[in-house]
């Protein structure tokens, strides 16, 4: 199918980058008993093809199949989740139900820790739960996840899997290994472009090229293998500009970012709005919205104002998340920027303005 | 028969009958200032007012009174073959319901509508085939039944009505399979007897199937069911009778809450009502508009003739400004006001006053006129536009003697100073028809147009954003200061006076938006399901790096995939939708109309604004 899936390594000595970390890894699957784990580290960075080396490393190559487990909340409303599920492990993202989390963590683990491995011939006692997302786990979950951790440790083991500790809470990162993928860098990323060129019989991928996909990518190596493929689809020969494997939303916020720097009037708001919204429907995920635009108006505009503009952008996402409606507060932040951006060229000192906060 | 509404009344008298046993003679003497003297009981809001001649025990008998309905009902009814002439105790508002079109309130184009399609859904051939489901829209009291019952009389053909009957609902237990499909079954059936029978009873050659009573259609499995229904009826052609369904406008009630699955209609309308995928020719949707305060004044003068009542000219229109365009509330005020007791004769105008103002809808301010009167921002001293009236202007001063200014703010606040405003938020809070998260969503929408400078905008955006990160749409936890906040806060930050270049209001996009949303999740969802195979991907992943990669693949892709992959500069596909005709906000339109054509002014202009759904702004104003 897609190349990232399939030139995905498959074992801990499969992977290319943090050789370091994979030893580790590795030393500890041997080790026979094994911690609640959570790998974080930005996304495209390989925590998941890590997990997956390191239950091939544990389990050996079991046989994965993909379900769909229908749940039930206390309300009889149903949920939907794909899982993941081998004799050894079982893999899922509960935040895809939202606010009904919590009844999905809570009907898992339960049904894991009270079945007993059976099989004489595992290698291990316990199996693995892997729940992917686990910084958009809600509060609710996280506290049913706390109990269960420590409660049914002689059978279960949690792997879970996040882009930054920040918003787990400090109950469970003290109860887990805490492992840090990093992103990979120019080099390690080169080295896995260009494996992945030799697998799919791709030809070479030349250096320039290479430069380009990967300095866009910004250290995600998935998007960066995807980018690679789109372009080799688009034109066998990688002549075309890597402006066409980009996906759309990626140039509209760009474009969006330039709208707030030409104008600033409360008809320009209006219109940015439109285009907001625009974002908001394609289920593009507001605070990556925020943050592509904020790069983009960085970029263009005085020194004096990034720092200006970067702290408004922490604040409004901040209450983004507070909050429900998030038209509002990326407007906000829009608003602020078009306000700041004006009075610098007008030459009002702005003073202590950030003192009322 | 209706249920009597007044029974309170009826039954304090009778039970005090119960208590000191009168000669039944006097009952139906009495039986006339029955009403009255109950009726008197009823301004309980008004304490200090005591009407002189109340029974000795009165909240002995309050209390029973509830009780005592049924068996004092039993006793009228002994006592009831004595006297030839039993009055008619129904309310005004049906023992005086329109028996021809001149009684009708309706607007004369709005019946002419509903008789061209009755006409042609009769007709043996031609569009009758065509006719098979008409929408009547509307909100309370604005004669949509009536209309449709003036009609039957006129044009002679019978009305099968649907009725819900809530004892063959099962309650059903929560282990067993749901059966709450009991109500659509039955309305099934309901329609395939109407269609097929006729009644032995009347003359009438045609017959008409009206449905007031929906079954619950929020219950998505009921709707389903009732949708069936209604499809198979319909498309069974002529040879079935034509269905007429009445919808009045419940309120606004949307769920504002962009977070996950709520994507409930919430609100039944003619599109919640009619089955999706119905061919648009097999039904017609009318709209009834509140009843002008023209056509208001002119009925209830029929009512009180009929009611041999006289009332004077003002009790009558602080009636019909009361009423809001519902004619059945409109009556039932006129009603209750003329119950009052003999000793108050030629009451004072405070006791009618006060009368009409206990009655009066609770919802008489519009969405419409709330946003209108916060994007104004009028504040004491603003000048006065050019086309107030004398009248208005002197209102204003008398308005603005009664503000008192605030005491000045120390000067290092002096860029907070403002005029003191003529808004009275808790006034608009008491009269609200919407939650305050709606309230800033509409606020939100049209902001913009209200602003001189960026700097307006961004003090009123950074209010909504506090509100909205300080709120919660939990009722438990909600902030119930909420609704001040985001209008003093709007208020304080919008230019005094606001520019005035014939803004609009619009509805919010969020809905739309919200809307699309949920259609991009399923497609996401189902390109997720296609990448399964080969592991799990995250939502996020999908969206954000995906786009290219699918654009690519071409057809090859998930079907669908655009929804949440595509996005083109400059193709908005949610361009904002002012409030105009067909909503349940903006009501003044045919009033207009009327009044235009009754002056017998022509105005094109205000005409055609009329028309196109949206209100000069010196219409809001007005209000």
């Amino acid at each position: 199918m897609l190349w990232v899936d399939d030139y995905r390594p498959k074992t801990l000595d499969g992977l290319h980058y943090h050789v370091g970390l994979s030893q580790r890894l590795k030393s500890l699957a041997a080790s026979g008993d094994f911690p609640h784990m959570l790998f974080y580290g930005p996304s495209g960075a390989g925590k998941k093809t890590r997990i997956a080396a390191t239950l091939n490393e544990l389990f050996g190559s079991g046989v994965e199949r993909i379900d769909q487990r229908v749940f039930l909340t206390p309300s009889r409303k149903k949920l939907d989740v794909n899982v993941v599920q081998s004799n050894y492990h079982i893999e899922l993202t509960p935040s895809e139900v939202g606010n009904y989390d919590r009844v999905v963590i809570q009907e898992i683990i339960k049904e894991i820790a009270q079945t007993q491995q059976v099989d004489v011939s595992a290698k291990h006692r316990f199996k693995v739960v892997v729940i992917n997302e686990a910084d958009s786990l809600s509060r609710d979950a996280q506290a049913a996840l706390r109990r269960t951790m420590e409660k049914y440790m002689s059978n279960l083991r949690i792997i879970l899997c996040a882009n930054s500790t920040s918003r787990l809470i400090a109950p469970i990162k003290s109860r887990c290994l805490l492992i840090r993928v990093a992103a990979p860098n120019h080099e390690e990323m080169l080295t896995v472009l260009n494996h992945v060129a030799k697998r799919a019989g791709a030809g070479s991928l030349p250096e320039d090229r290479a430069d380009e996909i990967i300095s866009d990518a910004n250290g995600n190596m998935r998007k960066a293998i995807l980018v690679f493929e789109a372009m080799k689809m688009q034109s066998p020969d990688l002549s075309s500009s890597l402006a066409i494997a980009k996906p759309d939303w990626e140039t509209y916020c760009y474009k969006v970012g330039d709208m707030i720097i030409q104008e600033q009037t409360p008809q320009r708001v209006m219109e940015v709005r439109t285009k907001l919204y625009e974002l908001l429907s394609h289920c593009i995920p507001p605070t990556i919205i925020l943050k592509t635009i904020a790069d983009r108006v960085v970029q263009k505009v005085d020194e004096s104002l990034k720092a200006d503009i970067m702290h408004w952008a922490a604040i409004y996402e901040n209450r983004m998340r507070i909050g429900n409606k998030k038209i509002y507060h990326l407007e906000a932040w829009v608003v602020k920027v078009m306000s700041l951006y004006k009075q610098f060229f007008l030459g009002i000192e702005l003073g202590d303005f950030d003192d009322f906060i | 028969m209706p249920p009597r509404t007044t029974s309170t009344g009826r039954a304090k008298h009778k039970s005090t009958l119960k208590f000191e046993s009168p000669p039944p003679s006097k009952k139906f003497k009495g039986a006339k200032d029955v009403t009255i003297l109950s009726l008197s009981q009823r301004p309980v809001l008004k304490p200090g007012n005591k009407p002189p001649s109340s029974t000795p025990r009165p909240s002995n008998v309050v209390e029973s009174a509830g009780v005592t309905v049924k068996d004092a009902k039993g006793k009228g009814k002994a006592s009831g073959p004595t006297h030839e002439e039993i009055p008619d105790d129904r309310l005004w508002a049906d023992k005086y319901e329109p028996q021809s079109l001149g009684d009708l309130a309706v607007h004369k184009r709005k019946v002419d509508d509903v008789r061209r399609w009755l006409v042609e859904a009769f007709s043996e051939q031609g569009l009758s085939g065509h006719r098979r489901l008409l929408v009547l829209t509307g909100p309370a009291g604005s004669g949509k039944t009536a209309t449709l019952r003036v009609l039957a009389h006129e044009m002679n053909f019978e009305i099968i009505e649907h009725k819900t009957h809530v004892n063959t609902v099962q309650v059903s237990t929560f282990a067993s399979e749901p059966s709450m499909s009991n109500t659509p079954d039955v309305f099934s059936t309901f329609l395939a007897r109407a269609g097929a029978y006729t009644s032995i009873f009347t003359s009438a050659r045609q017959k008409l199937v009206l449905v007031e009573d929906l079954p619950n259609i929020l219950h998505p499995a009921v709707r389903a069911r009732f949708h069936d229904a209604l499809r198979t009826h319909v498309e069974h052609g002529p040879s079935v009778a034509p269905v007429v369904l009445v919808v009045s406008d419940a309120g606004l009630c949307v769920e504002a809450s962009s977070n996950g699955s709520s994507s409930r209609d919430v609100v039944i309308d003619a599109r919640a009502v009619v089955p999706p995928g119905l061919p648009a020719h097999l039904f017609t949707e009318i709209r009834f508009n509140p009843i002008a305060p023209t056509l208001l004044a002119s009925a209830l003068k029929r009512v009180t003739a009929l009611a041999n009542v006289r009332l004077s000219q003002s009790i009558l229109n602080s009636v019909v400004e009361g009423a809001g365009g519902d004619v059945r509330s409109a009556i039932m005020t006129l009603e209750f006001t003329c119950a009052r007791p003999a000793s108050w004769k030629q009451s004072s105008r405070s006791n009618v006053g006060s009368i009409v103002s206990t009655t009066q809808k609770e919802n008489a301010l519009l969405l419409f006129h709330l946003i209108g009167k916060i994007m104004y921002n009028k504040r004491k001293g603003d000048p006065h536009p050019k086309s107030a009236s004398a009248k208005d202007i002197s209102r204003e001063r008398v308005l603005d003697r009664t503000l008192n200014d605030p005491p000045p703010l120390p000067p290092w606040l002096a860029t907070e100073e403002r005029r003191t405003s003529r808004v009275d938020v808790n006034l608009l809070y008491a009269s609200t028809p919407v939650d305050a998260s709606l309230f800033g969503l509409y606020v939100h929408q049209n902001y913009t147009q209200y602003c001189f400078s960026v700097e307006q905008c961004s003090s009123l955006i950074d209010n909504l954003s506090w509100t909205d990160a300080n709120n919660s749409e939990n009722w438990y936890d909600a902030n119930p200061h909420a609704f001040h906040i985001q209008a003093l806060g709007t208020l304080h930050s919008l230019p005094s006076p606001v520019p005035r270049t014939g803004q609009r209001i619009f509805k919010p996009a969020f809905f739309s938006s919200l809307q699309k949303q949920q259609s991009a999740r399923d497609a996401l969802d189902q390109t997720s399901n296609w990448l399964s195979s080969t592991g799990l991907w995250s939502r996020v992943a999908i969206t954000t790096e995906l786009g290219g990669v699918l654009r690519t693949l071409g057809r090859r892709a998930p079907h669908g995939h655009r929804a949440f992959s595509e996005l083109v500069f400059g193709q908005d596909s949610m361009g904002a939708v002012p409030m105009g005709e067909g909503d349940v906000e903006a009501e003044a339109v045919d009033r207009d109309e009327d009044e235009i054509r009754e002056t017998g002014k022509s105005h094109t202009s205000n005409d055609q604004a009329a028309y196109l759904g949206y209100l000069e702004d010196d219409d809001i104003e007005e209000w």
